[in-house]
């Protein structure tokens, strides 16, 4: 963990009786929760779109309009508990499991894509006078598009 | 020198500012990189106001580009819904887009690609309500000056950051971005 990762944590890792959690630091964590939640329920509703579903048949499922089903799979700040508690029954199901984990104990994932553009770069610098092969540029993340249907 | 050794030179000279996570985080599947403006918002230390958790929400928002999250685009300019994330401004030959940071008070911050999956963000504006910290006049309208103004500006920095060089264009939006959701 970098300093300025400690040091941001510095209250939310201070124990019950530590200062208050400022309210910028809870609303980077509030906004994180509400785009993994919402990561999760894209991804989940993308999976099903290969099996058939729609945001058409999935409002009817959920007796919502398509309009409302639009809005709460376009964006995090859309979404309520009761909401996910819908849209995933509609879409899968199932109901979503809980788990927590302390941001102080995580550790860094090791891909990052800048040091991977970074190493191709160095690495054509070094093709072009002669000491290597050029790597493949990757690009990293899935290059799927997905296309919503259409519903009007 | 190709685009990617001038973004790499951008970030040795401290004109850009690559992203990283606040906390330990995902994997890096994109690569955002930051005028000075937009980094001296989103890099805190804030204080407890408005401005600290708008600036907090922007960042989270920003660290989810980075992290290759499933991300709703608008291709077409002006059809932009509350829904889109990431949206293409006019004129679309430009390939100049906005990340849309919808809570009150809105925020929009523009930028091009340099590569698929390489983000130049330039500047941030409030969308529609004043905002006294950035000191820029909301957007407003979509033929409004400060439409105009910022996209001219957001031009002229790509300009100066990278001369004659192109944003990265293409056909479709998966010529830019992975794992983009059209919309």
């Amino acid at each position: 963990m970098t300093s300025s990762q400690t040091h941001f944590l510095t209250e939310i890792g201070a124990g019950h009786y530590g200062p208050p959690i400022p309210t910028p630091k809870r609303a980077y964590f509030q906004q994180r929760l509400r785009n993994r939640v919402f990561n999760f329920l894209v991804e989940k509703f993308i999976a099903a779109q290969d099996k058939g579903l729609t945001k058409a048949i999935l409002a009817r499922r959920i007796e919502r309009t398509p309009d409302v089903i639009n809005r709460w799979l376009g964006a995090p700040s859309n979404l309520t508990i009761d909401t996910i508690s819908d849209i995933l029954l509609g879409i899968s199901a199932e109901e979503l499991e809980l788990g927590s984990s302390s941001p102080i104990t995580q550790t860094q994932h090791n891909y990052s894509h800048f040091k991977d553009l970074q190493a191709s770069a160095k690495t054509s610098i070094q093709t072009s006078t002669g000491t290597l092969s050029p790597l493949p540029v990757s690009g990293g993340g899935s290059a799927d598009v997905h296309v919503l249907e259409s519903l009007s | 020198m190709s685009i990617r050794e001038e973004w790499l030179a951008r970030v040795k000279e401290k004109r850009l500012f690559k992203l990283d996570y606040l906390i330990p985080g995902p994997s890096e599947r994109r690569t955002v990189l930051m005028s000075a403006e937009i980094t001296n918002l989103v890099s805190g230390p804030w204080e407890s106001t408005l401005m600290g958790d708008r600036c907090a929400r922007l960042r989270a928002n920003l660290e989810n580009i980075m992290s290759g999250a499933t991300l709703t685009v608008c291709w077409d300019p002006f059809k932009g819904r509350e829904h889109h994330q990431i949206g293409r401004l006019h004129p679309p030959q430009d390939f100049m887009f906005d990340i849309r940071s919808v809570d009150k008070p809105a925020l929009r911050a523009t930028f091009h690609f340099a590569e698929k999956d390489v983000l130049i963000v330039h500047l941030c504006s409030p969308r529609s309500l004043p905002v006294p910290w950035l000191q820029r006049l909301p957007l407003g309208d979509r033929h409004s000056r400060e439409w105009r103004d910022t996209i001219m500006e957001s031009n002229a920095l790509w300009g100066e950051l990278f001369p004659g060089f192109r944003p990265h264009s293409g056909d479709h939006i998966n010529d830019l971005l992975s794992n983009a959701f059209l919309d």
